[in-house]
């Protein structure tokens, strides 16, 4: 019966097959069955069309005599189980095309609407594999993508998990289905098991192990970008219908679409990141190129420097010198001082091995950068005097270092260190060029700071020269001077421009005090004090009034002022003489602020008015001449005083004449101490401009 | 410390008019300007004092010699010094006979004329 049932149903023109006993195992299939199913008499039925709705229908129909009919997604065939003695008789109808092609239309919309959201290359894959794996009825999906000539699994199902490792990567290799596809372009479609001997002969054993029949190899390519290959693979021999071919090269397009997508945000994600991290290192060598420019000692500013690169740009920062034939570590820092304070206590304990490679001392000598992506742990035993040793150095968890030398032309002044440890970061090519930067930036700047030592101490040199070693003693006055510089943390250490001089005049009890200010720094100014102080000795040696010497001194600033035209100064010019009443002075001003009188607790200020010297051939001097009774003070001064400025405002000529007034002062000294005092105080300790100040008393 | 440029076509007088602080530190780059100014050879160079904040003997001197250079060149500069700091300043250096002074008012060519020696 079941015999004639064969012979009938081969000649039905769409595809029948006859199972028997309770595991319905195919023992008849006619050729449009075989075509559909391939191959299968002898083997259960669901090991082809695994669906529990299928095995149901069998069951029923099998035992229950009850016929049934099961639509199946893929293939999409409607399967109807026909009870017959000792079996079921499966006639199958290819499921209506319309309905199968509304179903592929209806799931490439969904796809499409849920890959826009799918943020991953990893998650687009699992949407697809899931999608059109479903869809299709596949027993194997994967999505892969191609780096250079390897295929990596982005997501994929089916495999079994004794079996994943492997075809997680795959080389690509001409003459495989999904390279082929991947290098053709073309997708490769391998319908049954024979289709793979024929084509694939020396895969055929391998593509179909486990019972796999046919495979579909798609590319994904968008534009000329290679994203890579989709794969199906189906345990039942099926013929990718053309429509199927059409959705599935369709899924292809829009898995590479949304992998190019994802792939582009990557590495716009990856630019952005790199940008702001040169970013942030450009803003951090532009704030280490402000700090190593502040004028402050050398040894200061590394150490700034070191600790603003700690914890951005490394976890400890270290700076070393040469210094004649040694080499100093004149910085170190990390953000936690107690991790400082421990390498401190390391390092007295046991001191670095000048000789140790790629240390800093060995960088700071060879001028050469050294780089360690990876501190390997044989370094450190190297470096290591003993065990406790080892254990120490082990216990700062060095993981990455770069050392760079301090170089300004050519030669090295030392080095920078930048080392990660706690952070777990890792040292590349690409930092060590920023290092180099910074270094380069800090040895320039590190080189300037040693001449602006230099310059400092030439400055206070060329100042003490240009001031009296000690006033003279005169019987009959008192006399006090103070001057000090402008603050070093200002710009522009150079000589400053103010004078101070008590000189003796032509005459037994007569002397003349000077105080004058020059325009500018520098060495113009400087030589233009010199100028000033040598020729008003020379004319009150000569004895010249207070007019006629500052005019003097007028034309001798003229006549050498053609190389820097228009430097004035401001001078006054004081001619006390002694009597036993006290003094009489005779005083003239170019520009200068105006002299104060103390007497008592009155103030009052001296008007002489005056243009300033060094510029016109012809200047207006008036002489003003007054007393000195005995307790009474003359203070003269720069207008470093009455011009010092704060948030207040300026400290002023009435701010001068209410000290001068108020204070318990009583002698000279006291009196220029307190002025002094107020001054700097008023200014925060941060003089603008330098102070000189002299104060003559005639003597109680 | 700002510089401000203001031509008037019809005088030719051009105008530099100086706010903030005019000291060592800014100095060279107000000189730059007032070079710049110069640069067209104007009958007349107006240094706008009046609206520092401050103005040290470096300030000073840039007037000075922006003066000189009119002087040798046969043009003339003036300074605005208001009523503030750097007047005050300037009469202290006994610097008022010395240079062209033009009043505070806004420059018209008849003030500017009347003030001039």
């Amino acid at each position: 019966m079941t015999t004639d049932l064969a012979d009938a149903i081969g000649y039905l023109p769409f595809p029948v097959g006859i199972t028997a006993t309770a595991d319905h195992v195919v023992v008849a299939l006619n050729t449009a069955g075989r075509t559909l199913l391939g191959d299968v008499v002898g083997r259960p039925v669901c090991a082809t069309l695994p669906h529990p709705d299928l095995l149901a229908a069998l069951d029923a129909a099998f035992h229950e005599a009850r016929p049934g009919s099961v639509p199946l997604p893929a293939p999409p065939v409607t399967v109807g189980c026909a009870p017959i003695r000792d079996g079921v008789l499966l006639h199958m109808t290819v499921a209506d095309a319309s309905g199968a092609e509304r179903a592929r239309t209806t799931a490439l919309q969904h796809l499409t609407s849920a890959l826009s959201g799918a943020p991953t290359p990893s998650a687009i894959a699992r949407l697809v594999v899931t999608s059109a794996g479903e869809l299709l009825g596949a027993d194997r999906a994967g999505v892969y993508s191609r780096t250079g000539a390897t295929l990596t699994a982005l997501h994929r199902t089916g495999w079994g998990t004794e079996v994943a490792p492997p075809f997680d990567r795959i080389p690509v290799q001409r003459g495989r289905p999904l390279s082929d596809a991947v290098l053709t372009g073309v997708p490769v479609w391998l319908e049954n098991a024979e289709q793979w001997r024929l084509r694939y002969p020396e895969m055929a054993l391998a593509g179909t192990a486990s019972g796999f029949q046919a495979t579909a190899c798609l590319p994904m390519r968008v534009e000329d970008r290679d994203l890579g290959a989709l794969v199906f693979s189906f345990l039942v021999p099926r013929a990718f219908s053309a429509d199927e071919r059409e959705y599935l090269t369709a899924v292809a397009a829009l898995c590479a679409q949304a992998l190019d997508r994802a792939r582009l945000l990557v590495a716009e994600q990856d630019a952005r990141a790199g940008a702001e991290r040169q970013l942030d290192r450009t803003m951090f060598l532009a704030q280490a190129g402000r700090l190593l420019q502040a004028p402050m000692s050398v040894e200061h500013r590394l150490r700034r420097l070191a600790d603003l690169a700690v914890p951005g740009v490394a976890d400890w920062c270290a700076v070393h010198l040469v210094r004649n034939d040694r080499v100093d570590q004149v910085a170190v820092a990390h953000s936690d001082p107690e991790k400082v304070a421990f390498v401190a206590r390391l390092q007295e304990r046991y001191p670095p091995e000048p000789d140790a490679d790629g240390g800093a001392i060995q960088v700071s000598r060879t001028g050469r950068p050294v780089l360690f992506p990876e501190i390997p742990d044989e370094l450190l035993v190297a470096g290591a005097v003993d065990e406790e040793h080892l254990a120490l150095i082990r216990s700062i968890g060095l993981h990455s270092a770069v050392v760079v030398p301090l170089l300004v032309r050519g030669r090295s002044l030392g080095a920078l260190t930048l080392a990660h440890a706690e952070s777990g970061q890792r040292f590349d090519e690409g930092d060590v060029a920023f290092a180099e930067q910074l270094a380069a930036n800090a040895a320039i700047a590190l080189d300037n700071a040693r001449l602006w030592e230099e310059q400092v101490a030439i400055a206070d040199t060329l100042q003490a020269a240009l001031l009296p070693a000690a006033l003279p003693d005169v019987p009959g006055l008192r006399l006090a001077a103070r001057y000090r510089p402008q603050s070093v943390e200002n710009p522009g250490i150079q000589v400053g421009g103010d004078l101070y001089d008590v000189v003796a005049g032509d005459a037994p009890g007569r002397w003349s005090a000077v105080v004058a200010d020059v325009c500018g720094k520098g060495p113009h100014a400087a030589a233009l004090t010199a100028l000033i102080r040598h020729t008003m000795r020379a004319e009150i040696d000569h004895g010249l009034g207070p007019v006629e010497a500052l005019r003097r001194l007028n034309r001798a600033m003229l006549h050498g002022a053609g190389e820097a035209p228009c430097r004035f100064a401001t001078v006054v010019h004081a001619e006390v003489t002694v009597d036993a009443e006290g003094a009489s002075v005779r005083l003239a001003s170019a520009g200068h602020p105006p002299p104060l009188l103390r007497r008592g607790d009155r103030v009052e200020a001296v008007t002489a008015p005056g243009t300033v010297v060094g510029v016109y051939a012809d200047v207006e001097l008036a002489e003003a001449t007054f007393r000195l009774d005995r307790g009474d003070m003359m203070v003269l001064y720069t207008d470093g005083v009455t011009e010092a400025r704060s948030v207040d405002g300026f400290y002023g000529t009435e701010r001068l004449i209410r000290l001068l007034r108020t204070s318990t002062a009583r002698q000279a000294d006291e009196i220029a101490a307190a002025l002094l005092d107020d001054v700097v105080g008023f200014q925060q300790g941060r003089l603008r401009d330098d102070v000189a100040i002299l104060v003559v008393e005639a003597t109680p | 410390m700002t510089a401000a440029q203001a031509d008037d076509p019809r005088s030719g007088t051009v105008e530099v008019v100086l706010t903030g602080e005019l000291d060592i530190a800014t100095v060279d780059e107000v000189q730059g300007r007032i070079e710049a100014a110069e640069a067209g050879s104007p009958p007349l160079l107006v240094i706008d004092l009046s609206r520092l904040e401050f103005v040290d003997s470096s300030g000073v001197r840039l007037a000075l010699l922006a003066d000189d250079r009119a002087r040798a060149a046969g043009r003339r500069v003036a300074v605005r010094l208001g009523t503030g700091h750097a007047l005050r300043v300037f009469q202290a250096l006994g610097l008022m006979d010395k240079l062209d002074v033009v009043p505070l008012s806004a420059p018209d060519d008849a003030t500017v004329d009347g003030a001039s020696r």
